[in-house]
């Protein structure tokens, strides 16, 4: 490191893997991890989410997961929550679905409306 | 000891080591000696140093050395009575010393005792003895 | 690859020794084995605080606190928790203002709710052997704005403007330390900036703390410093009981090194800097900054006369200037946030926060940070949770060199200057909270011992002169005292005070002093009515059967040592007190506790 400016971009490098830690970010994405979540997929869907965030380096998103949901039939549920409150929630996800949402959702903003709920 | 540069400074790092390498876990005089002629100083000088502070031994010990926390917080917590049932039961072990020692700074789990390097918080009687159980097969965990 | 969850397991001293390794280890393997170890990161971080709820593990994003962990609970945390989603309530802290109210959010738990960080702000945070996550909370940003922006004199107002007074119990002023120390003429310029971190005081961890949980930012302290003062090397010089606190900084020292963080124009700018560490080998008087040099000198750490002061003439003579850990975990947020932010905190003239190792009788016991000027009260009851258990007696602060407060100080602010008013001490910041089954006379005869024995036997005030305040002292909990004793104490001790080289015989009779003169009666007790009331010492209490209550087991007589106890199933059983020995086991065998101790030699309750 040679000058205040290498100093600031080591900053910004590592900011970016800490963000689980201060709770700042764009958008969180909630999987649904109860038994019947988990029967109809969701650890794949959750996997997915975290393989797709990885390979296009997207920084200011968490994934985590929450309990059952109570609404079976619409398993795997997803919710997306944006950092202003604004929650959507996606229904009967799979891999493919959840593809889709981190392309059109996380990296453009445009909520994908055939897999709402 | 040559980890160190043979300047005076470094002695109490050396003495560290030096005693950490004897298998009897202390200061004999051929070690001092040793690093009197390492660090060209007097042989006085050197056992000067080495009995000042609490931590070198100048007499042998065991692999294993115990302390025991004899500080405010881990008496009130019962490390006096530790003390005592650990003095009746390593007597007979030459591989495992006994010592007091003052403060290890880990209040919040007293009464402690420290084996070597490993402090262990929370100790009871039980514990002691499975510790101890440990020591005696070699292996300094809980 | 990205991570969904940050486990950060407590690391500090307190949950190792109570076995956070072993979770770590259980905690690892179940998560290869559930085929998520690529989703989460399991992250050691420096001590968190709530001690005596260790082995603790924080989990992020969520920021569910988990306690009193065990390697079995990790099949319900990485099954439940990790894969489910599902909180383990039975881990989780509880609110006792609320019945029953389990808090799933650390930002809810009352301990932390109650403190103000500065100093320890990110210990238990941050990976403490990462650079990188160091840096990622603006570490190492004001040395780096000191360096382009600052010239020393300016860092030296900055810290004159923020009040800090130095953190090792003493109060003196850091700015005016560093200004002598910039002033003082070195003839080939070599100056030395070096970290006081011998802490010994009985109940006090909050230097191991900051080292082992936040080492670099002691070390940017201690740059921004040594900048000021204009040194170009540093040490640390760290007891050896503290091998992981040791460990921690060499670690931080050699990656500033990789980084280029520490070397020569670090930064671009003209300043360099090194950093060595030292370490101590068991001697408390070490701590005193001429001790300490002469212990880095590779010397006996005898304690030289003031003045020279170090500022002028320190290590190897050259210009010295000492500094505690703590002020230097203080130094970068002053240097960040300003000067005047700092002072906004505190009183008139303690400014900022202060950490504190609470201990004893209250419910939290651990690592604190409040403002200074908090009171003792709110301390106890608002960060410790109240009493434990009994009442409160005393509370005991600065260590061997500080005094016992009483219930009417309550209200007592902690600051330097209403402390050391009181007869206690700010000290290092050991906080000793004692309820009302400790003898207050055995308490402060506890201290000077430690004090006697760590004595280095280079003056005779404090060599021989603790040694018969410790002998008086025998004497009285022996029930052999009598009131000239008291007349003795105080004049002896007010002399080892006067006439003592250093500050640890300076100091030393502060616990006796403080507790005769708030608890004379408890003095008096000892001597003239030959009772402890605390039945605390053995020479001062008896045993007695209660024979309404004895069920005639006769376990007590089997477990006597000394066969003093005789009797029979229906005539019940009965100590001859001239044989007894007081070892207390009939006591505490006792299955109907018909056994009593009582205060007062056995001849006082016959008369």
């Amino acid at each position: 490191m040679k000058s205040l400016a290498d100093l600031r971009k080591l900053k910004e490098e590592v900011k970016k893997k800490m963000n689980l830690r201060d709770s700042d970010y764009k958008y969180k994405i909630v999987v649904g991890m109860g038994t019947s979540g988990i029967a109809m997929g969701a650890r794949e869907v959750m996997k997915t989410f975290l393989d797709e965030i990885s390979k296009r380096s997207i920084s200011g998103v968490i994934v985590t997961q929450s309990g059952e949901k109570g609404a079976s039939s619409m398993e795997p549920v997803v919710d997306v929550i944006e950092t202003e409150g604004k929650t959507v929630t996606y229904c009967q996800m799979n891999a493919e679905k959840a593809r889709k949402v981190v392309n059109e959702h996380i990296v453009n903003g445009t909520i994908v409306n055939e897999y709402l709920i | 000891m040559n980890k160190y540069l043979p300047e005076k400074e470094n002695i109490l790092e050396i003495l560290h080591l030096v005693q950490n390498a004897n298998p009897k876990n202390f200061l004999s005089k051929e070690d001092l000696a040793e690093v009197a002629n390492y660090l060209h100083l007097p042989y006085n000088q050197v056992y000067s140093v080495a009995s000042f502070y609490s931590m070198f031994s100048l007499k042998p010990r065991g692999k294993f050395v115990i302390k025991v926390c004899q500080s405010p917080h881990c008496v009130v917590n019962g490390s006096d009575n530790l003390l005592d049932f650990l003095k009746k039961r390593v007597k007979k072990n030459p591989e495992i010393s006994l010592e007091e020692c003052q403060c290890l700074g880990v209040c919040g789990n007293s009464p402690v005792v420290l084996v070597n390097d490993k402090i262990y918080g929370d100790m009871d009687k039980e514990k002691l003895e499975k510790l101890l159980k440990n020591l005696e097969g070699g292996k300094n965990v809980l | 690859m990205y991570k969904r969850v940050d486990i950060l397991l407590c690391f500090g001293s307190g949950c190792v020794s109570a076995g956070a390794r072993g979770i770590k280890e259980e905690l690892q393997r179940l998560v290869r084995e559930n085929k998520i170890d690529n989703e989460v990161n399991i992250i050691e971080t420096g001590c968190m605080g709530p001690c005596d709820y260790g082995p603790l593990m924080l989990i992020y994003p969520e920021g569910v606190f988990y306690k009193k962990l065990t390697p079995e609970d990790m099949k319900e945390v990485v099954e439940e928790h990790l894969i489910k989603g599902r909180v383990v309530e039975r881990l989780l802290m509880h609110d006792d203002t609320v019945a029953d109210r389990a808090i799933r959010n650390v930002e809810d738990v009352p301990f932390y709710k109650n403190q103000t960080k500065v100093a320890l702000k990110y210990c238990g945070y941050l990976n403490p052997e990462s650079l990188e996550e160091y840096v990622a909370v603006d570490g190492y940003s004001a040395l780096g704005k000191v360096l382009e922006e600052m010239k020393p004199e300016d860092v030296i107002n900055e810290i004159k403007i923020s009040g800090i007074r130095g953190r090792g119990g003493g109060g003196f002023p850091t700015h005016l330390k560093w200004s002598f120390a910039r002033s003082a003429k070195s003839e080939d310029g070599v100056k030395y900036m070096i970290c006081n971190g011998d802490e010994g005081d009985p109940g006090a961890f909050m230097d191991r703390s900051l080292l082992e949980g936040d080492p670099h930012r002691v070390l940017e302290g201690m740059m921004i410093g040594a900048y000021a003062i204009g040194a170009s090397k540093g040490y640390f010089y760290i007891r050896a009981e503290y091998p992981l606190a040791i460990e921690r900084i060499k670690l931080a020292i050699s990656k500033a090194r990789e980084y280029g963080l520490i070397g020569d124009n670090i930064l671009g700018s003209d300043f360099c800097f090194d950093a060595e560490v030292r370490t101590g080998a068991g001697a408390f008087v070490c701590g005193e900054e001429t001790a300490l040099i002469s212990s880095i000198e590779g010397k006996r750490g005898h304690p030289k006369p003031k003045p020279p002061f170090p500022a002028n003439k320190g290590l190897w003579d050259k210009p010295s200037n000492i500094n505690n850990v703590e002020t230097f975990a203080n130094i970068s947020s002053i240097i960040l946030n300003g000067g005047q932010w700092f002072a906004s905190m505190g009183t008139e003239k303690s400014k900022g926060t202060k950490v504190f190792a609470l201990t004893g009788d209250v419910k939290n016991t651990g690592l604190v940070e409040v403002p200074m000027g908090i009171t003792i009260g709110e301390l106890i009851d608002n960060v410790g949770g109240g009493i434990s258990k009994g009442n409160f007696k005393a509370v005991q602060l600065g260590g061997p060199s500080g005094g016992c407060l009483t219930k009417e100080h309550w209200d007592v602010p902690i600051d330097y200057d209403s402390l050391t008013a009181k007869g206690a001490m700010m000290g290092s910041g050991g906080v000793i909270v004692m309820n009302d089954s400790k003898c207050m006379v055995n308490v402060a005869k506890f201290f000077l011992e430690f004090s006697l024995e760590e004595s280095c036997g280079k003056c005779s005030p404090c060599r021989v002169g603790l040694k018969h305040m410790h002998n008086i002292l025998e004497k009285i909990t022996s029930g052999q005292g009598c009131m000239e004793d008291l007349d003795e104490l105080e004049s002896v001790g007010k002399l080892i005070k006067a006439t003592s080289l250093c500050g640890l015989g300076q100091s030393a009779p502060n616990p006796v002093l403080s507790t005769m003169k708030y608890f004379r009666n408890e003095y008096e007790a000892h001597i003239k009515d030959k009772r402890c009331d605390a039945l605390v010492c053995t020479e001062l209490l008896h045993f007695n059967i209660n024979k309404d209550k004895c069920v005639g087991c006769s376990l007590c007589a089997k477990k006597c040592p000394v066969n003093c106890i005789s009797g029979s199933r229906e005539e019940k059983f009965d100590i001859a007190q001239d044989a007894c020995i007081k070892c207390g086991n009939c006591h505490d065998v006792c299955p109907v506790k018909a056994v009593e101790k009582l205060a007062g030699k056995v001849e006082c309750e016959e008369e």
